[in-house]
Parts: structure tokens; C-alpha cells; sequence
């Protein structure tokens, strides 16, 4: 009985220190998603108010009219999350194999030190440079390269190069910390027993850092599926993504409704991507001991 | 035994230290021949270079010059993964997201062994090393001294020219380790595959090994079996880390024909083997094991042969300062007339007899010259 109050006790204290949190993520989190979910089934009213009655429609068009769109920012938040790895991987390798700690401290600081500007300022920044009179034509038609400016601007090519530049940090510091972690003489084992570069990396370099692999690339990809900055101010209607489309729905005389549609269905298929994470990384993980 | 299994010519290793201009010599143009079934260990302080000159001939680090030959073949442009050699790390370093089964079938896969031998292969690796049935667990859910016997059956299963051991024995603890330690030793001859074999324990290289390196501050002290090594020491740093010595300094006297006559312990005594010594050369050093001295109470009737000797044997008076009870012997710290201090280790084969001696008895103790080794001081 005593035993039985104590642990009562106990388990009601810690619940009051995760009583903060729990309340403020109830009341903004919890409490407007809801809505959101409710809402995404509602009639659009006059001025995009929702009202009664209940429909389906709003689903039905963000799986028809919509669905390129989906399907678009799927490829482009797909390929961004590609060249992320294929950038981010060498790069963390690169880092954690610099003798001086002082080098890699600094390599790290300079993968990081973006983030000290705003993202807003640096996609500005990056809409110059790409422009039709930006320094990189300049650049090109100094040269000779070529006669006429390339419109890089307003393009699926200008979304991605924003996206992967401004994610990359989040690929290459999970994937430097599980680089980091390997144990070098598993590689000079791989090697001992006659394994060459190719087959060390692919069966023991590359499966022990796939931690690293998973987890930037779940990073990478969820901020990029639902973007709307970068493809807003570099994409134009040819690199429109979801993001765009459900911010258009929030502001001025859009349909609350679709929007919250369209929000409810991204939100469900980022948290499938991360459910499926979890039971690989897990399941994984289980088996590696780790 | 008598074919030349491996070379190492003239090897030099430097590592150039960061921030210093002087390079490090890790291995200092050392030259050894290490002989075909030959269980070969390279023993030594940490830091003497044992480790770099095993890491150079498995081909983890290039020589800075030199070579190694392997059955007369240079190893310079060969790769590690191409080499005839296989290491047994000291951390084992199997790989932790595979099954046992597939970290032995590893190496055999990367030769393009097919699937079926291969197995067949490790399943029989794993029976040498009585381990037949953890082939499906992970090497996080064995224990230390399975791993390493996994770590063994990986290398073994390629059927190496040459085996090379890395202190595979630092991580077990005192029991499993003097069992492996027979293990491995059966196992080699059994295979007759050559061991190199690295440690700093110098109980365990003299309990394995059919010769011996010594090496220090990357050279190669001294190349023998394990007796010649205890015996016949080179040098005071051999005598030293190899099993207890007394060192004591004597002052030379005279060269006299019945050997060199020295100061020593307050006494004149005759030391016989001192061929390359001169007098005037300044002290000697002598070096004699502790069993070797006999040690008893000092009583009248010796006082005649005291402080002389006999040509073959040294004997001199000291006094009891520590006595030790060890178990399988007692160790007297003596103090000789001229303050220099002597261990003397006496067998305890007959407690009941054996008289436990006070301190500050004072005794006579007494060694054979065949015994004791004169070096440089």
C-alpha cells in the first residue's frame, strides 16, 4: 500500500514537470490541428469563411487537380534530399577525416555559419545571383561561354539549388557524427581480410553510417516537401510546390477549407515517411546493438 | 623451421610529428628473419614500435624505407588487401552489423569463394576455434573471449601465409588469457601456419613464442628463444624487462689471470666471463636473477669462504632489510656491506623446515658466475 503511494506520488510529480509542455502543446498544437482537420471537411462560405455542410471535396480535388503538384514536390523535396547525400556524405567524410581538430572545428563552423543570416535574406541573395543580369551570367558572357544570359530564375533548377543549399547543413552534421563514430580499424579489418575500397565501402563503411544517412535525409526531406519560401521566390509557376499552394489558400480570399485539406494530407504523408524511419532505424538499430 | 618465411630489411618507419621538426622513429632500420611455422612474438614497452612493424607488414602503413619479403617476394607495392598475411586485432574489430557467420565468411566473399564452400569453410573455422553454434548472433551478443576466438576463425579462414596477432589477449582477464594463450599456441603448431605476435607481457611471449624480439625505441634489441633471452641478456634494458634482475655496480680492480678482480658488495671478488671488459673502464654492471641466489644465516663456520668466493661462485655478507611471503616463494630484500641492495627470491618447497628469516639477520649469499651476466654499465 505504502509502495503502491509512494510510486502514485511519484508518477504525479513528473507528471507536473511535463505539465508545461504538455499544455502549451495542447493549446497550440494539439487544439489547432484539430481544427484544421475539422475544417478541411467543411463547406468553403462567402470570403473562404467555412461552413456547414460536411464534404469530401476538398480531398477529392487535392487528389485530382492537385495531385501534379503533390507529385512535384515529392521529385523536387526527392531530389534535393539525393544531392544533399551525395554532396553532404563526401563532405562529412572530408571533415572527420581532418587531423587537426582545429580544422575540423573550423570546416564545421563554415558548414554552419549560413544559418547566422536569415533564410528570407539568403534566398534574396540568391535570387540575384541568378538573375538575367546577375554576376554569375555576367560571369558566364565575360568568358565567352555563352552569348545570351540563361534564365535560371523561375525554374525546378533554381528550387533545388535553393533547397539543397539552404538544407545542406542539416544532411552533413547527422551524417559527420555517424562518420565520426566509425571505428577505422573495422575499415583496416575489411581491408586485412581483402576487401578493396569499393566493397569497404559499400559493405562495411556505408551500412554502419547509415544512422547518419536516415536521419539527414529525413531532416533534409520533410523541411523540403513542405516549402514554400524557395519556391516562391525562386520557381515561379514551374517549380510551384504544395507549400505555395496551401499558403495561397490562408491568405486573401482563398478556400480555408482545401487548405486545410491540402495541410492534413501533408501533414499524413510526412508523418507515414517518419513512421517508416522509425521502424527502419529501430529495427536496425536492434540489430547493430547500438 | 629453417626456411625464411618473412624479411624485414632495413625498415624505417618515421612518423612526422605535428608541430616538431623531428621526426619520429617508430621503427629504426631494424632487420629480422622470422622463419617458416615459426611462432614469432615482437615484445616490448608500449610505444617501441612492436605495433608499427606488425601494422607495416600487414600493410596498414607504408615504410618510409626498406622492405619487407614475404617467401622472397617484395611487399612494397602491395596492397593490404592483397597481401598473404592476416591480423587478429586487439579490440577484435569485427564488424558489429553482421552475424558472426558473415564476419568469418567476410574475407572468403571478397575472394570470390562461392557461397556454398564458404560457408562450409567458416563453419569448419568456427569448430577449430570451439565455437560451432553462434554463427547467427551478433558480435554485440558474445562474450570477450568468444569474440576474440571469432576474431581468430575470420583470419584463419583464409588460411594465411602468415598470422599476425596484435595483443589479442590484452582485453581478457588473467585466466581466459592463460587458457588462449595454450590454445593458441597448440592451434599454431597444429596449422604450422607462422605467428607474429605482438605483446608487451613478456610472460606470455616467453610462454608462446619459439623466439623472441626485443625491441625498444623502434630498434631491435636482441632476437632469441625465449631461455637464450632470460639466460644471456644483451643489455641491461633486455635483462631488465625480461623477468626480475638485480643489477649491481662493481668497481674493477685488477685483470689478473684468474679472471678480472672487482669491488664489490665490500668485497674483492674474481669475475670470470668479462672477455670485453677492461679495467679502468670505470664500474660494471652485474646482473643476476633473484632464484639464482642462494641465501642462509650467516654462522662462523662459513666466515672462512666468505667475501672470497670460489672460482665458480660469488659469495658475499649482507643483512635481511624486507622479507616478502609470496606463496610460492619468499623474497628477502638484502643489503650488501657496500649499501647496494640485492633481491634474493628462495623456493618455498618446505614450509615446515623452511625457516622464515628476521629482518636484519645477517646472512651470507652466494651465486654461480655461470649465473650471472657482466654488461656495460
Amino acid at each position: 500500500m505504502a509502495v503502491w503511494l509512494t510510486s502514485r506520488v511519484r508518477r504525479h510529480n513528473e507528471l507536473l514537470l511535463a505539465a508545461p509542455a504538455i499544455g502549451w502543446l495542447a493549446l497550440f498544437f494539439v487544439v489547432p490541428l484539430f481544427l484544421v482537420f475539422v475544417i478541411s471537411f467543411l463547406t468553403r462560405g462567402t470570403g473562404g469563411t467555412p461552413t456547414l455542410p460536411f464534404t469530401l471535396e476538398h480531398y477529392d480535388r487535392v487528389f485530382t487537380t492537385f495531385s501534379s503538384v503533390f507529385a512535384r514536390s515529392v521529385f523536387i523535396a526527392g531530389k534535393t534530399t539525393l544531392i544533399c547525400l551525395l554532396v553532404g556524405y563526401p563532405m562529412a567524410f572530408f571533415i572527420s577525416t581532418r587531423k587537426h581538430a582545429f580544422t575540423r572545428g573550423f570546416v564545421l563552423f563554415l558548414v554552419i555559419l549560413p544559418f547566422w543570416t536569415n533564410f528570407l535574406v539568403r534566398t534574396y541573395a540568391l535570387r540575384v545571383l541568378l538573375g538575367l543580369e546577375g554576376p554569375i551570367n555576367g560571369m558566364l558572357m565575360g568568358t565567352g561561354l555563352i552569348d545570351d544570359p540563361i534564365p535560371f530564375l523561375n525554374t525546378e533548377f533554381a528550387v533545388i539549388l535553393g533547397l539543397v543549399y539552404g538544407f545542406l547543413p542539416y544532411m552533413v552534421l547527422p551524417i559527420y557524427a555517424s562518420v565520426e563514430r566509425l571505428d577505422r580499424r573495422l575499415v583496416e579489418a575489411a581491408r586485412d581480410l581483402g576487401a578493396n575500397d569499393w566493397h569497404t565501402f559499400w559493405r562495411i563503411v556505408l551500412p554502419l553510417t547509415m544512422p547518419g544517412v536516415i536521419a539527414g535525409s529525413v531532416l533534409v526531406f520533410i523541411p523540403a516537401i513542405g516549402a514554400f519560401v524557395t519556391p516562391d521566390l525562386l520557381g515561379g509557376v514551374e517549380g510551384l510546390m504544395i507549400g505555395n499552394l496551401i499558403q495561397r489558400q490562408y491568405s486573401g480570399n482563398g478556400n480555408l477549407p482545401l487548405g486545410a485539406a491540402l495541410s492534413t494530407v501533408l501533414l499524413g504523408s510526412v508523418m507515414l515517411t517518419l513512421m517508416i524511419y522509425t521502424w527502419f532505424v529501430t529495427r536496425k538499430g536492434g540489430k547493430n546493438g547500438q | 623451421m629453417s626456411r625464411i618465411k618473412i624479411q624485414l630489411v632495413d625498415l624505417y618507419k618515421a612518423f612526422n610529428a605535428p608541430g616538431n621538426e623531428n621526426a619520429v622513429r617508430a621503427v629504426d632500420h631494424i632487420n629480422l628473419d622470422i622463419y617458416s611455422g615459426e611462432f614469432f612474438a615482437l615484445l616490448g614497452p608500449s610505444g617501441c614500435g612492436k605495433s608499427t612493424t606488425l601494422r607495416l607488414i600487414a600493410g596498414f602503413e607504408q615504410p618510409t624505407s626498406g622492405d619487407i619479403l614475404i617467401d622472397g617476394q617484395s611487399l612494397r607495392d602491395v596492397p593490404a588487401y592483397h597481401r598473404p598475411v592476416n591480423t587478429v586485432f586487439q579490440d577484435y574489430a569485427l564488424f558489429p552489423h553482421m552475424t558472426i557467420m558473415n564476419n568469418v565468411m567476410f574475407g572468403l566473399r571478397m575472394e570470390g569463394v562461392p557461397n556454398k564452400e564458404a560457408q562450409k569453410r567458416a563453419q569448419e573455422a568456427l569448430e577449430l576455434v570451439q565455437l560451432p553454434n553462434i554463427g547467427k548472433r551478433k558480435p554485440s551478443e558474445i562474450s570477450g573471449g568468444q569474440q576474440q576466438r571469432v576474431a581468430l576463425a575470420r583470419a584463419l579462414v583464409k588460411r594465411p601465409s602468415v598470422l599476425l596477432l596484435d595483443e589479442p589477449m590484452g582485453a581478457l582477464d588473467l585466466k581466459l588469457r592463460r587458457q588462449m594463450q595454450l590454445e593458441l599456441k597448440s592451434l599454431q603448431r597444429e596449422l604450422g601456419i607462422t605467428f607474429i605476435f605482438v605483446t608487451h607481457d613478456q610472460e606470455e611471449a616467453m610462454t608462446m613464442a619459439n623466439r623472441i624480439a626485443v625491441m625498444n625505441e623502434g630498434n631491435v634489441l636482441q632476437v632469441g628463444r625465449p631461455d637464450e633471452i632470460y639466460e644471456k641478456p644483451v643489455d641491461r634494458f633486455v635483462a631488465a624487462f625480461v623477468g626480475e634482475t638485480n643489477f649491481l655496480q662493481a668497481q674493477p680492480l685488477a685483470n689478473k689471470t684468474d679472471g678480472l678482480h672487482v669491488a664489490l658488495g665490500g668485497s674483492d671478488v674474481v669475475v670470470k666471463n668479462s672477455d670485453d671488459i677492461q679495467t679502468g673502464d670505470g664500474p660494471i654492471t652485474v646482473a643476476v636473477r633473484p632464484e639464482r641466489i642462494q641465501l642462509k644465516p650467516h654462522t662462523s663456520a662459513s666466515q672462512n669462504g666468505a667475501d672470497t668466493g670460489t672460482l665458480d661462485s660469488i659469495q658475499l655478507q649482507g643483512r635481511i632489510l624486507d622479507v616478502h611471503y609470496i606463496g610460492t616463494d619468499i623474497r628477502y630484500v638484502v643489503a650488501l656491506d657496500d649499501d647496494q641492495k640485492l633481491t634474493v627470491r628462495s623456493q618455498n618447497t618446505d614450509p615446515a623446515n623452511n625457516v622464515f628469516l628476521p629482518l636484519n639477520t645477517v646472512v651470507d649469499v652466494a651465486w654461480s658466475t655461470n649465473y650471472m651476466q657482466v654488461l656495460p654499465a
